[in-house]
């Protein structure tokens, strides 16, 4: 009998005409890991948190949600407590306690567990996760992963049957959210533990769960396992076919959408690549030279705008070096970079290499201790990692307005970037924030306020805008809108700096890449250069035709590569 | 001493309170004095001579002002240029004053470094656990507030609209800008930490408390030789072993056997935890010479 079962469950927000979730039914067994994927606003939170009682939103349900032949509106707030784990988004608000042993201690506290019984459940939870060298540490101190790790830690000492997460890794950088789903899946394996993951980076997260569903307008759309979804939502070409791992994305595009099975990991591309590239040699054409050729006209294609010649620089960074005191190690040393006016520049490094850092000396919030930063005469704008830093008020029009008046005390000392001011109206169209005016921006998903704050940037109209971290939060889709909207900015003239860890998405829109690498510029190019010529520092993309396409670094180079072989 | 049980701690801080702010004898005091210095010394190390060097200031200064306003005392030393004398015994009681004042903030200062938030949250929590829960969190509060005001200063400073800049009109609106950005943020995270919360099963019947401090033999035996030395110093107190007179001339008891049997007490009692310390330092150190 399945483990959890959802029964025609319909639920509706008050004062909402459409029901957010409509007729669901679903049913997840016993020690399977169930990744729940949809575009934002489709209801997936709505759903997972019917399973925990104190959780469900006020609104009115029918239907049933039984855990293991028992509705858990029935079960005791203790069972309901101990049985059903959950993780939510925010690494650093879940905490409660001081340190990561009383955190660790808080829910067995909570439901009064026996004290030989508990102390066991720390301990070897602590031991589990290795984090017995913290257990005095503050929760303040940790990085943004290891809190989330702690988060989960938390929930399993009290050694539930079933884990929700819900977009548990959207607040961490990749490296971090790796190592947060390797321990998701673990937890699985070696535990049995069933799992239900709500989650937007499926590069991983999509192999690795043994049973998917898809989510669309409140219902179940698609389900089964992922090669089934996936060669589902390749054979209709859904929207959603962008969110998948790019193993499956090459498959689908160059076999028509019709195949099984679907590959899903670089492993599995790889090899599925190989058996299709084997045949169309069969069939024709010698692949080595036609595949160099391409491959290069792929990246000059995109890449084109920005190696243009003839071309002004609007920053430029000359042997810089920085640190944040005297006695601190140097951050930046020696570093040096132009990025030239309506560039899309992107930057990409590790943790500590010294991205923001960066950013806050080109904005001229810090200043150098040796070496110069020029702007010419550039006004820059750099947007914060976390958008809802800048949200002051309580509808989206206001927000907008609000920085009419501030952009323009700002511009008049500043010289102006040349280009006329955009108008409210046109920011807030170019942003896709039209329907959205009404809203309360924290009401908002992240992709929402991500636009919401570059609208922001937008009106203090600088011709230079610095971004940290833009896709943090943000799923497929919405970065894809985000990459959209930026080269169209850079097409009016704007320059665009963003650092990021997110190396899909440099590869996919950027002009120009750098890679950041203690303290200095280690390499730069054209995307399709910097990442086809790297190993690890690249997408899975180009790791999967590595071989057998050189030079094509996204999706969309090796399937046009591979179709011209 | 850091291993002790919270009750023990806190029960002892309270007597050595009463007992620096009760006694007047010189003797009691300096013997108070030097515990209190010792403790600090052996609870945080060096760096306590740093505590110790601003309270020698405080030490002198009501020390020389206490003459000031106080003008009994039968030695005058000086005429004051208002026309009041300066007096050697106002003086002395002025070093007595500033002394015990001196003390209290070293047991203070051993006091803090010894009892975390942790211990005291412990203590409420067995018999409030909401209480003690509230207290932790406010004191997260305002780190965690601070580490986000940092960011929202930061993020509209890169707009090019820090609160530093532009009139005082705008540099009023741009603080009102940020602190509403602030609040929001807090709000927003608050409620996501109710939710963490109540998923861990807060709020679903009376909570149990985990840590637990054990109490043992040596402990105990500790705690029962410093309640008998209590006794006896308490004893001797209340009758009058400890009381001095310094105006209009110092004068004292004369010293008998109950005096003296009092003050050695009185001076091992608040002794007790250093020597705990001192103790547990050479047991450490024996073990080691065995490896």
């Amino acid at each position: 009998m399945a483990l959890i079962a959802f029964q025609n469950l319909t639920f509706r927000y008050p004062g909402a005409g459409e029901p957010t979730l409509d007729d669901v039914c679903l049913e997840v067994g016993r020690g399977s890991l169930l990744c729940l994927m949809g575009r934002s606003g489709c209801g997936k939170t709505t759903l997972v948190r019917q399973l925990k009682t104190p959780l469900v939103p006020k609104g009115a349900r029918s239907g049933r949600v039984l855990f293991d032949g028992v509705d858990v509106d029935a079960m005791d707030l203790r069972d309901q407590a101990r049985l059903i784990g959950y993780v939510g988004q925010d690494p650093d608000s879940q905490l409660v306690c001081d340190t990561v042993g009383r955190e660790l201690a808080f829910g067995l506290e909570n439901v009064g567990a026996p004290r030989e019984e508990a102390a066991v459940a720390v301990a070897e939870t602590a031991s589990y996760f290795g984090l017995q060298e913290l257990m005095d540490c503050p929760v303040a101190e940790l990085s943004g992963g290891q809190k989330q790790l702690v988060n989960l830690a938390a929930v399993l000492a009290l050694r539930p049957q079933v884990l929700v997460l819900d977009e548990p890794t959207s607040q961490l950088d990749p490296v971090a959210a790796g190592e947060f789903l390797a321990t998701v899946r673990a937890v699985n394996d070696d535990l049995g533990l069933t799992v239900i993951l709500v989650e937007q980076r499926l590069e991983a997260a999509f192999a690795m769960a043994d049973q998917v569903v898809v989510m669309a307008n409140g219902r179940v759309a698609f389900q089964g396992s992922p090669e089934e979804v996936a060669a589902s939502l390749g054979k209709c070409n859904h929207e959603l076919c962008r969110c998948l791992p790019s193993a499956a994305r090459i498959a689908l595009a160059l076999s028509g959408g019709t195949l099984q099975p679907c590959p899903l990991t670089v492993r599995e591309g790889r090899r599925w690549l190989e058996g299709h590239l084997g045949g169309c040699q069969a069939r024709a054409c010698s692949a080595a030279d036609p595949a160099a050729g391409t491959a290069e006209s792929a990246g000059s294609a995109r890449s084109g705008a920005g190696e243009q010649p003839a071309c002004r620089p609007a920053l430029r960074l000359r042997d810089v070096w920085f640190r944040y005191g005297r006695d601190l190690p140097d951050v930046l040393r020696g570093l040096s970079l132009t990025v030239e006016a309506g560039q899309l520049f992107a930057l990409v490094g590790g943790n500590g290499a010294g991205k923001s850092t960066l950013l806050s000396l080109a904005c001229g919030l810090r200043t150098p201790y040796r070496g110069r930063v020029e702007t010419f005469g550039n006004r820059c704008a750099l947007l914060p990692q976390d958008p809802q830093a800048l949200f002051s008020w309580d509808s989206v029009a206001q927000e907008l307005g609000d920085m009419v008046g501030a952009g323009v005390a700002g511009a008049a000392s500043a010289g102006g970037a040349g280009d006329s001011a955009m108008t409210t109206e046109e920011v807030a169209a170019l942003c896709h924030l039209k329907g959205l005016l009404d809203r309360h921006p924290l009401d908002l998903s992240s992709g929402e306020q991500q636009r919401i704050a570059l609208a922001k940037a937008l009106l203090v109209n600088p011709s230079v805008l610095l971004l940290d971290e833009p896709t943090k939060g943000l799923d497929a889709l919405f970065k894809a809108e985000l990459g959209a909207l930026l080269q169209r900015l850079a097409q009016r003239g704007l320059t665009v700096v963003a650092v990021s860890h997110d190396v899909e998405f440099c590869a996919e829109w950027a002009d120009r890449a750098a890679l950041l690498f203690d303290g200095a510029i280690v390499a730069s190019g054209a995307p399709s250069q910097l990442f086809a010529a790297s190993a690890f520092y690249t997408t899975a993309a180009s790791r999967i035709a590595r071989d057998a396409v050189p030079g094509a670094v996204t999706v969309e180079d090796v399937v046009s590569a591979c179709r011209s072989l | 001493m850091e291993s002790w049980h919270l009750a023990a701690l806190l029960g002892f801080f309270a007597a050595a309170l009463v007992l620096t702010v009760v006694v007047q004898r010189p003797a009691f005091q300096v013997a108070a004095a030097a515990a209190a210095l010792v403790l600090l010394l052996s609870v945080r190390g060096v760096a306590a001579w740093r505590t110790v060097g601003a309270l020698v200031p405080v030490v002198l200064a009501v020390a020389l002002v206490n003459p000031l306003v106080n003008s009994q005392g039968a030695t005058v030393i000086a005429m004051l240029p208002w026309g009041r004398p300066y007096t050697l015994e106002a003086l002395l009681f002025g070093v007595q004053t500033g002394t015990m004042l001196a003390t209290m903030l070293l047991w203070f200062a051993s006091f803090n470094a010894l009892v975390a938030g942790e211990k005291l949250s412990y203590l409420i929590g067995g018999s409030a656990p909401g209480v003690a829960l509230v207290f932790t969190m406010v004191l997260q509060l305002v780190p965690r507030f601070q580490r986000r005001a940092q960011t929202v200063f930061a993020a509209f400073d890169g707009l090019g609209m820090g609160h530093g800049r532009g009139s005082a009109a705008q540099r009023v609106r741009q603080g009102a800008r940020e602190l509403s950005a602030l609040t929001g943020w807090a709000l927003e995270g608050s409620i996501v930490t109710a939710d963490s919360m109540r998923a861990r099963g807060f709020g679903s019947g009376r909570p149990m408390r985990l840590t637990v401090y054990r109490v043992g033999a040596a402990q105990a035996a500790a705690w029962a030789a410093m309640g008998l030395l209590l006794a006896v110093a308490v004893v001797g107190i209340a009758g009058g072993c400890a009381t001095a007179q310094f105006v209009p001339v110092v004068s004292f008891p004369p010293p008998d056997g109950l005096f003296c049997a009092s003050l050695v007490s009185f001076t091992l009692f608040l002794a007790m935890p250093s020597l705990v310390n001192a103790a547990e330092r050479l047991r450490w150190r024996l073990s080691l010479s065995r490896i």
